[in-house]
């Protein structure tokens, strides 16, 4: 794997996402360019390639916003642990299953990220699933829907070959 | 190796799940601060820059609509954009300073130059700091409204918690029948005021206002309009969702209130 250009990718999306994803929210709902770039290296590079670049992303995240401390970091890289055990078992290199898988571990990023907080110092005031409703599932479609356009822009750069096998 | 492998993993999620517990005590705030101090230039670099190409992308549409006059309408176009954003940059300062004179409090402008990534929370990064008079908890407003509180101050740089944010509260009232309720964020560019009197007539379109409980936010504050109300699940009380007057998703300068 090109690690240099994983965190040039990393870097560049992370700046993507700090200066750009309110401009580009639909309804409060933002794409989370990290969950894409971490299920992409899950699908491709296996499960610790995924996981540090999970943990890298987060961390990234965790600096610049305003919630508990390392919450995005191990919630991110739970989702790659699991992107990563499971894309053994999915067929990655279908189209419709790339953003289906997005959008799955995105969900389960959003849910981790509830528990951790509750479990920390901060307690949500606002429920699950009104939660769920209002911000992780419009904000996971929208994510999906990013990463129609984004997969194969990963896939290109990094010059994989879909049907060898890397993992 | 690929066993190897995994277990590091496995080693550093624990050591992540350390990390984070530690990390949520006083050492977080100061890596945070600090961090967010010293790329702050660069976040200002890069949101200028990024200004810029935003103020120049209709010309993109211009170019490909008129091959012929390409050249010209180019720097002619672009010319007139650059004149458009520093005129609309100017009339936002003016009616920013104007704003400024009419409230009755101090209060110091600054500028946005960093968004939350993070989809749970909701904060901006601003480009002044303990070095400019800014402290912790101090109220945040624009010209439209309520904005938020400083949660974190830098030496030169500033995270305000936005009012969206699930992790603020605000005490409010009904501008029209002056019932109290508490705001908390609800993600998605919108609040929610819990705790209304179930004997509130509380309707889409009435005005919210800060109560001026607590020692945060002055009395009096617009913060948005109802968009619905309704009952909470235990229905004791009726809740109301608010969407507020100012659009947090374009918050570019903001006053930070001097107590």
């Amino acid at each position: 794997m090109n690690r240099p250009l994983l965190y040039a990718m990393l870097i560049l999306f992370f700046f993507l996402q700090l200066l750009f994803s309110d401009f580009a929210s639909i309804a409060g709902a933002k794409p989370d360019l990290g969950v894409i770039l971490v299920v992409f290296v899950a699908f491709f590079f296996g499960a610790p390639n995924a996981f540090e670049a999970a943990l890298v992303f987060g961390l990234l995240k965790d600096i610049y916003a305003s919630g508990v401390f390392g919450s995005n970091a191990v919630s991110l890289a739970l989702t790659a642990l699991a992107a990563g055990a499971l894309s053994s078992k999915l067929s990655r290199e279908s189209r419709l299953m790339q953003p289906l898988a997005v959008f799955v571990f995105s969900l389960l990023y959003f849910a981790l990220l509830y528990a951790v907080s509750a479990a920390a110092s901060m307690p949500p005031r606002i429920s699950l699933d009104e939660y769920m409703s209002a911000v992780f599932i419009p904000s996971s479609f929208y994510t999906a829907a990013v990463s129609l356009v984004l997969f194969p822009f990963l896939i290109g750069k990094f010059g994989v070959d879909e049907e060898k096998e890397y993992l | 190796v690929r066993n190897q492998k995994k277990r590091i993993a496995q080693a550093l999620a624990v050591l992540s799940i350390i990390i984070l517990i530690i990390l949520t005590s006083s050492a977080a705030r100061i890596i945070r601060i600090n961090i967010t101090d010293t790329t702050s230039p660069a976040l200002k670099a890069a949101h200028s820059f990024l200004g810029l190409l935003d103020g120049m992308a209709p010309f993109a549409a211009l170019r490909t609509e008129n091959n012929i006059l390409r050249d010209r309408l180019d720097l002619l176009t672009r010319m007139a954009e650059e004149t458009q954003a520093v005129r609309d940059e100017n009339d936002r300062l003016k009616a920013l300073l104007n704003f400024k004179k009419t409230i009755p409090y101090a209060s110091i402008a600054a500028q946005v130059i960093g968004r939350d990534p993070s989809n749970w929370s909701d904060s901006v990064i601003i480009d002044k700091g303990t070095a400019n008079g800014i402290k912790q908890d101090m109220a945040v407003i624009s010209v439209r409204g309520l904005v938020g509180r400083i949660v974190e101050a830098g030496n030169c740089s500033s995270k305000i918690l936005l009012i969206t944010d699930p992790n603020l509260k605000v005490g409010v009232m009904i501008r029209r029948n002056r019932q109290g309720g508490v705001m908390v964020g609800r993600g998605a560019g919108r609040c929610k005021v819990v705790y209304i009197s179930l004997d509130s007539d509380a309707r889409p379109g009435d005005k919210i206002i800060t109560a001026g409980f607590g020692s945060v936010f002055p009395k009096g504050i617009l913060v948005g309009d109802i968009e619905k109300t309704g009952r909470d699940q235990a229905r004791l009380y009726k809740y109301a969702i608010v969407k507020p007057s100012q659009d947090l998703s374009k918050l570019e300068e903001v006053l930070c209130i001097v107590k």
